[in-house]
């Protein structure tokens, strides 16, 4: 050898594995346990958001999927967390959920002081408990925990299941100077990685290599890093579906693992996962049994109207089983039908399931299809994930159209889907043609119309009668109030008339019941307190009575989200007025109209045509949009501040001469 | 003769059978409730409880489930339960895996203890449940209450049976309209108590109620003997009581190894010693509950408190003590059973309490340290530890004290402020509140966990919670975390529709800060006596300025009431182009018995109307 040669062997020989371990140092050197950069031990407060309680310093995630005898995942946390309040102490008591099949492999955590000295988490500060059959959780409580204190935790969990994995999500309730997820597979997987809910790009990634043994050699191989930096803490705004909308996140898909001996696959595109599902357990209910053609031609009988037949076999699936409460399996099921009929039991999906077995013995094309609802999230129908669906519902083929029902709810009808099933589209299950299907969500589907005729007393007090009608999602939402009250007169009192001052039912129908229907309507005789205001010779009243808005619903000067209302509803009131006998109009409300492209209001008021003693107030407000995007949201609540203005207006009686 | 005989006999059972089978379920209610408790030793009771229970609608259906929560002295040996239809045939029989366990605790980080669980549910009503639990108490301090009015559904009847297999002694006090139980012995010899009840209604609660009043009709137990995990106790009297704890407690309350920093307050004189040492324990520890074995009653020994510098309330109060006694200061532990629970009556020694202080008796005074609470201040427990009987566990003489109650003058909450009304009836506001006692408490619990975002929006809600929408623009805390002073907040606010608009006139209401809220039943309603947490005393002073060519159209107007319960006084002057407002409400009723609840309504009700007095201003013709 050359002494050049021998120069680069020896090179090669020393530089090149200080190289390899500067990279795992390197990478090490950021997260070794205990090791805490000074000026966070030193910091009190955080200057880009000094409200926050706690940040977290870093949050590390290490997913890594071995082969041995069988497929084994090993995911480790490290994270470490500055508590900055009295009000941030409340992270230092941690609870880490997992699956029960799964085990926490390790766990070591500390107290690290401002002055640098380090409190142990011992062996008797960290609990076991679980939810038998279901999930456990490892809770751990941390010591000596005072302002300017970090706590850090680093723990390993091992699974056997590979095939679900949790997502890595970036933002918390605090905020986060970085998280990471560090992505180690050996070669020979394949996988899908999508990164979601990361409209400004916050998720980077980047590649990094590392040493392991594969296939019992050493080698060097890739693992991919996501990393995210300074992300503001996540505070919930009203009227929205969901956080886990914003919360950027990385989910994982292992499609395959191949090596010399072994050639596994675990997915591969969307229509496999679903050719999958429906090979596997919805299997169970594509092909209805005996036992439920025989249900079924019971159900049906001699009903022509395929119309009616359909909810017939709706309102069996809605009224005949109870929830299951014990175990949630999202959009998948546990039971096959035979499982329903015997258990009189069944999650939202086994119900709707079994609808569809039933509608199937009828005659219908009825297909499975998978949604997310609104608090699971949206999906991104572009990567394949079933993991991101939780409920299974049913979509029945009315000619070009898609009819779709989900018997999950007691007080629900076959026209409209849950509220929380509106949330755009869904994966409709075929074999071989699975695609994304819109759910239609235009039009009105919540009305509510309140008609009253009162007599204003002298004293202020009011007392008349009111008929009440609500239709689609209000005739729902009425029919759960009035489920969770004792009396019909309750229902009244406590749902109906807010915070009318001394409101008390004088008749009403005490026959009202909650039952699933796409109206309800009841009326009621009333009297109230003082509730209008009687100054010497003046009374004040404000003439509407139950849908006034005293306040406006979009109170913050910004807004981070878009306004979510769901669908889109009408409200509208109309109260004619019997005015006392010895008083006289000296004036009246001033008529309000607003038409935006986000709602339309009118308010009038007026003396009823051909009635000089009384007056007529009618409001109305109707949604345009139910998806409002947060760059309108100033426009929005400036306009809905004219609302609360016309309601709030108050009309001047004056006592007349004597 | 024989077989006509037998054919009528058929024929009335047949009969019967028709009568059973065509009985109707009819409204949802228990028909039968009973309970018998076996004493067997000190140390093994076995509880029997069997109900029957109709069900006829869906909110129901829960009845048709039970749980019980196993521990080291508590033990569940049997769940059993079907549900049967009107005609008596079964509709669902109650398996195995049905019955579901869990041992995840929510309010404690770790409570030892499984909880099993299940709830036997069926589509189609109406059916009854026949449902039967059997469990074992491993000691007899845990004799259970028997409260039979079952929450929100009538009980038919119900029973309450002890057996006695040993001669373990109790005591019993009825609750309610209930009659003395009949006794009696049985082949055996047992003695057997048994109270029975019939058409009890279902709870109903009413405004205010006093926590007591939660249990109307059943029967408390106490045992006057007994013995946790080795320590035997009595409940004969306080002093046996308090003797008890003492042992329970044993070394944990003492130092193995002193920490050396408390001697050093030895120089200060005593009171102040206490005051900063109180003060330490509230700026390190937290508030941590973790129950194993006995925990729910015996503290973990201060040495690992002080290293860990968090625990529950009787951990927190021994540290305390521990520190104390470091300093030189002796002081005891306080059982305690917080008013908004219930009531410790003094008359029944023996297990009442859930809570721990810690108590310092000074020649001249007493120090009641409230120690798992940050924003108490020092000797100023908060409201619901007002006025009730503490157990002062001393060596030898244990006894129950009460505590003193804090005179409404102490409590208040001063709002002052001023007001720029303007046409568009918006009012912009600068102004300030001052917080002291009990009013400080509630403030600061509100207050002090939260964000100064957060802190803004609770005082938004705070400021105007019925005058429309509310932009804090500019909000200064003083003193939240020293608890030893008032708490102050000053602001500066803008309230959109303050005014409600009428005509040309504007019309609001003065009294906006300090709402009174009254809902009290009307007098002859009402059955219960009624409780308010704490005296108060409400103050506002607030200067309204009109806005421009607007104009008042009243003079001087006053309102005022006074009576046993408080007093109310308001008045608006005008003063040029503004309106000075000023009013005070004294509340010194907290607890009013049933015979004085006519009058205490009346008082709330004039007080009410007076408060909700609303001013109108005109706009000016040109």
């Amino acid at each position: 050898m050359t002494s050049q040669k021998k120069f680069i062997h020896w090179c090669l020989l020393i530089v090149f594995p200080l190289l390899i371990c500067s990279q795992i140092s390197f990478a090490g050197l950021k997260t070794k346990w205990g090791k805490v950069d000074k000026k966070y031990l030193r910091m009190t407060a955080f200057a880009p958001d000094t409200n926050a309680a706690a940040v977290k310093i870093f949050d590390i995630g290490d997913l890594e999927i071995v082969v041995s005898r069988r497929f084994e995942l090993y995911f480790e946390r490290h994270y470490q967390i500055k508590i900055l309040k009295d009000a941030g102490k409340k992270y230092a008591d941690i609870a880490i959920p997992y699956w029960h099949k799964d085990k926490i492999v390790s766990l070591k955590a500390h107290t690290i002081l401002p002055s640098g000295k380090k409190h142990k988490v011992k062996k008797k500060q960290i609990f076991d408990e679980e939810k038998k059959g279901n999930f456990r959780v490892k809770k751990v409580t941390f010591p000596q925990v005072v302002p300017g204190a970090i706590i850090e935790i680093r723990y390993k969990l091992h699974s056997d299941y590979i095939t679900n994995l949790e997502p890595w999500v970036f933002h918390d309730e605090i905020p986060v100077l970085e998280s990471r997820v560090e992505l180690k597979m050996l070669p020979g997987f394949t996988y899908n990685v999508k990164v979601g809910n990361d409209p400004y790009h916050l998720v980077k990634k980047s590649e990094e290599q590392y040493s392991t043994i594969s296939s019992g050699k050493p080698s060097i191989t890739k693992k991919f890093v996501y990393t995210a930096k300074d992300l503001p803490a996540l505070k919930y705004e009203p009227y929205i579906s969901t956080m886990e909308n914003y919360r950027a996140r990385v989910d994982f898909l292992i499609l395959s693992y191949r090596d010399p001996y072994t050639n596994y696959e675990f997915a591969k595109d969307r229509q496999t996962l679903v050719n999958e599902l429906l090979e596997g357990t919805h299997k169970n209910f594509l092909k209805p049994t005996n036992e439920v053609k025989d249900l079924v031609a019971d159900i049906i009988g001699d009903e022509p109207v395929r119309r009616i037949q359909i909810k017939l076999i709706f309102e069996y699936a809605r009224d005949n089983f109870d929830e299951e409460m014990s175990y949630s399996a999202g959009a998948y099921v546990r039971r096959n039908q035979k499982d329903v009929i015997k258990d009189k039991k069944a999650t939202n999906s086994e119900r709707n399931m079994f609808m569809l077995s039933m509608l199937r013995a009828a005659g219908f094309k009825a297909e499975p299809l998978l949604i997310s609802t609104w608090e699971n999230g949206w999906i991104d129908p572009v990567f394949p994930f079933l993991t991101q669906f939780n409920r299974s519902i049913v979509a029945i083929k009315m000619g070009s159209r898609f009819q779709f029902l989900d018997a999950s709810k007691k007080l629900g009808t076959m026209h409209n889907l849950p509220a929380e099933d509106l949330t755009f589209r869904g994966l409709l299950l075929k074999k071989d043609a699975a695609k994304i299907v819109r759910i239609p969500n235009k039009g009105i589907k919540s009305m509510e119309t309140v008609h009253s005729v009162v007599d204003l007393n002298s004293d202020g007090s009011l007392s008349g009668k009111t008929t009440l009608t609500s239709v689609g999602y209000a005739a729902f939402n009425r029919s759960i109030e009035l489920q969770k009250e004792k009396a019909v007169s309750d229902f009244i009192t406590e749902q109906i008339s807010g915070d009318i001052e001394g409101f008390e039912v004088l008749e009403c129908d005490s026959l009202l019941k909650p039952v699933p229907s796409d109206t309800l309507e009841t009326q009621f005789q009333f009297k109230t307190g003082e509730v209008a205001e009687i100054i010497d010779d003046e009374i004040y009243l404000q003439p509407l009575l139950y849908f006034v808005q005293n306040e406006n619903l979009f109170k913050s000067e910004k807004r981070y989200f878009p306004v979510e209302f769901g669908y889109l509803a009408k409200w509208v009131e109309l109260n004619s007025i019997n005015l006392p006998t010895n008083f006289e109009v000296l004036e009246l409300p001033e008529a309000a109209m607003v038409n935006c492209e986000f709602f339309t209001y009118r308010y009038t008021i007026m003396k009823t045509p051909g009635n000089e003693r009384q007056l007529t107030a009618t409001r109305f407000l109707k949604l345009k949009k139910e998806f409002i995007p947060a760059s309108d949201y100033h426009r929005l609540r400036n306009y809905w501040s004219r609302i609360v203005d016309g309601d709030q207006q108050k009309l001047i009686l004056q006592k007349l001469p004597n | 003769m024989k077989q006509k005989f037998l054919v009528i006999a058929m024929l009335i059972c047949s009969c019967t059978n028709t009568t059973w089978s065509q009985t109707e379920i009819g409204s949802s209610r228990i028909i039968s409730s009973q309970r018998k408790i076996i004493i067997q030793s000190q140390d093994k009771i076995i509880v029997h409880d069997k109900k029957r229970i109709a069900i006829s609608d869906e909110d129901k259906k829960r009845f048709a489930g039970d749980r019980f929560t196993e521990s080291k002295f508590a033990q569940l040996k049997k769940f059993e339960a079907r549900l049967l239809s009107a005609s008596g045939s079964k509709i669902k029989v109650l398996d195995k895996k049905d019955i579901e366990e869990s041992t995840l605790s929510f309010y404690s980080i770790y409570n030892e203890h499984k909880t099993k669980y299940y709830s036997l549910l069926h589509p189609t009503l109406p059916y009854i449940c026949e449902k039967y639990k059997k469990y074992e108490l491993k000691s007899s301090f845990f004799l259970p209450n028997w409260d039979p009015q079952w929450g929100s559904i009538d009980v038919e009847y119900a029973s309450l049976e002890i057996v006695l297999e040993s001669p373990v002694k109790f005591k019993y006090v009825n609750i309610g309209a209930i009659d003395e139980p009949q006794i009696f012995q049985d082949k055996k010899g047992h003695t057997h108590y048994k109270w029975e009840v019939r058409d009890v209604l279902a709870y109903e609660s009413e405004y205010h109620r006093t926590p007591e009043a939660t249990f109307q009709i059943g029967v408390k137990l106490f045992a006057e003997e007994f013995t946790l995990e080795g320590y035997q106790g009595s409940s004969q009297s306080w002093q046996s009581f308090g003797d008890w704890y003492i042992d329970l407690v044993g070394t944990r309350s003492n130092f193995k190894v002193p920490p050396v920093e408390f001697a050093a307050f030895k120089k200060l004189p005593v009171e102040e010693r206490v005051q900063n040492i109180y003060q330490l324990l509230q700026e390190k520890t937290r508030y941590v509950q973790i129950y194993l074995g006995i925990d729910g009653w015996q503290p973990h020994p201060v040495d690992e408190i002080h290293k860990n510098q968090y625990g529950d309330c009787k951990d927190l109060s021994m540290y305390m003590i521990a520190m104390l006694e470091q300093a030189g200061v002796q002081a005891y532990p306080g059982l305690a059973f917080p008013r908004n629970y219930g009531w410790v009556d003094e008359d029944y020694p023996g297990n009442q309490f859930n809570h721990c202080i810690s108590v310092v008796p000074l020649p001249s005074d007493t120090l009641w340290l409230e120690c798992t609470a940050d924003v108490t201040a020092f000797n100023n427990p908060p409201a619901g530890l007002e006025g009730v009987n503490i157990l002062l566990v001393k060596p030898g003489s244990s006894r129950l004290v009460r505590t003193p109650v804090s005179p409404a003058k102490d409590n208040k909450s001063v709002f002052t402020a001023h007001v720029s009304l303007t046409t568009a009836r918006k009012a912009k506001m600068q102004g300030k509140v001052v917080f002291t006692g009990n009013r400080a408490v509630g403030a600061r619990q509100g207050l002090w966990e939260l964000d100064y975002t957060k802190q803004k929006k609770w005082f938004a809600n705070r400021l105007a919670e019925k005058a429309g929408d509310v932009r804090i623009d500019d909000l200064a805390i003083k003193n939240l975390k020293t608890t030893n002073r008032p708490l102050e907040i000053e602001f500066t606010a803008t309230l959109n529709y303050f005014a409600k608009k009428a005509g040309s006139r504007m019309i609001f209401k003065p009294r906006f800060f300090h709402n009174i809220y009254y809902d009290g039943e009307a007098p002859e309603k009402r059955k219960m006596a009624l409780y308010n947490m704490t005296r108060f005393w409400d103050q506002d002073s607030v200067t309204f300025s009109l806005p421009f060519g607007y104009t008042n159209q009243r003079d001087i107007k006053s309102d005022s009431i006074s009576s046993q319960f408080g007093k109310y006084f308001s008045r608006m002057k005008p003063e040029g182009n503004n309106l000075l407002w000023t009013s005070t409400f004294v509340s010194r009723a907290r607890e009013i018995p049933l015979n004085e609840y006519a009058d205490y309504h009346d008082f709330m009700t004039v007080v009410k109307k007076q408060a909700g007095t609303k001013f109108v201003i005109r706009k000016l013709k040109k």
